[in-house]
């Protein structure tokens, strides 16, 4: 971990000090990831891929005011989720009243995502239980799918995770657990215990 | 099998499963865009545009009923609360903090900003929190 900060900060210092081929480098290493990050929390991959381009553009932009305080990593993870954020309040702003009629309908956390098939066992192509796994985590309440993603997609630590939501460690593992309960019920029909 | 043994299994049942979700593919000129972005000279900010939006009779209503209603339930909220049942809400939270040794645990207290956590903290084990 220390290693990775050396050689990031270092990188991003280079830039700062003029150097655009380090810029490139740090693009070339994480745009692929924050591009997933993104697409796992809001849907689609347009919308995701302009989140991520205006997430480097901004680093891009920063590059003066940078200081190698925390891991490049966490720094730019922070940027993505909240222009995220930013995106996803955006479009409920627009959704208002479809939002207020799906949290009448009841307890949404809580439903099980339906199955055509009735066996567990049964096949499911890659891209039909990506599609499946994607809903489930989608009706997750922001403040435990991005944890979720962060560890999960993003093998980001829980100390990293804290860093990034700017809370404990101990509310990271509360809302990973919140997580997990909720998936397991969810996806009941498909888990194997 | 024990709870912990449960938990534990479905835990991992989650996890496997939930890898199955497998990432996306950038859009093959997602790099040449984002070059050609940088390249551009950033737009300056018209502060001018923030002072006739402020002034500005054209607002869309659902721009200030909105957060202006949830202002105001939230006042209503806080108010009965404070008025009401100030000591009966006290000791309930205390009684869960003290049962689950949550007031040696201050930190949690401070971020704790998710009302429904505290029934979860009924479910966790204590011991967990305290070694994570």
């Amino acid at each position: 971990m220390k290693e990775e900060l050396k050689n990031d900060a270092d990188i991003m210092l280079q830039f700062k000090g003029g150097d655009k081929a380090a810029f490139e480098q740090l693009f070339d290493k994480y745009h692929r990831a924050i591009i997933n990050f993104c697409y796992r929390l809001l849907g689609n991959l347009e919308d995701a891929e302009e989140v991520a381009q205006e997430t480097f553009l901004q680093v891009y932009r920063s590059a003066e005011q940078y200081q190698a305080l925390a891991k490049f990593s966490t720094w730019l993870y922070t940027i993505a989720k909240n222009l995220s954020l930013n995106r996803i309040r955006d479009r409920h702003s627009e959704r208002f009243y479809d939002i207020q009629s799906e949290e009448s309908e009841g307890n949404v956390l809580e439903e099980t995502i339906p199955s055509d098939t009735p066996s567990p066992e049964a096949e499911f192509s890659e891209k039909e239980l990506s599609e499946i796994i994607k809903k489930a985590v989608d009706k997750l309440p922001p403040s435990i799918r991005i944890p979720f993603i962060l560890n999960r997609y993003q093998e980001q630590s829980y100390e990293e995770i804290a860093k990034i939501l700017e809370i404990s460690e101990t509310a990271v593992t509360l809302r990973m657990y919140r997580a997990n309960q909720i998936l397991a019920k969810r996806l009941s029909h498909y888990i194997k215990i | 099998m024990n709870n912990d043994g449960l938990k534990e299994k479905q835990e991992k049942a989650v996890w496997e499963l939930t890898g199955r979700w497998k990432s996306v593919d950038p859009t093959p000129d997602f790099k040449t865009r984002f070059m050609s972005k940088i390249n551009e000279p950033a737009r300056p900010v018209q502060p001018e545009q923030h002072f006739k939006k402020w002034f500005s009779w054209d607002w869309d209503w659902r721009e200030i009923f909105i957060p202006a209603s949830a202002f105001a339930a939230m006042l209503i909220v806080v108010g009965s609360f404070l008025v009401w049942s100030p000591y009966e809400n006290q000791n309930h939270t205390v009684e869960i903090a003290s049962a689950i040794d949550l007031l040696e645990n201050k930190e949690l207290l401070t971020d704790m900003d998710l009302l429904s956590d505290l029934d979860l903290l009924m479910i966790i084990d204590p011991a967990e929190l305290k070694n994570s």
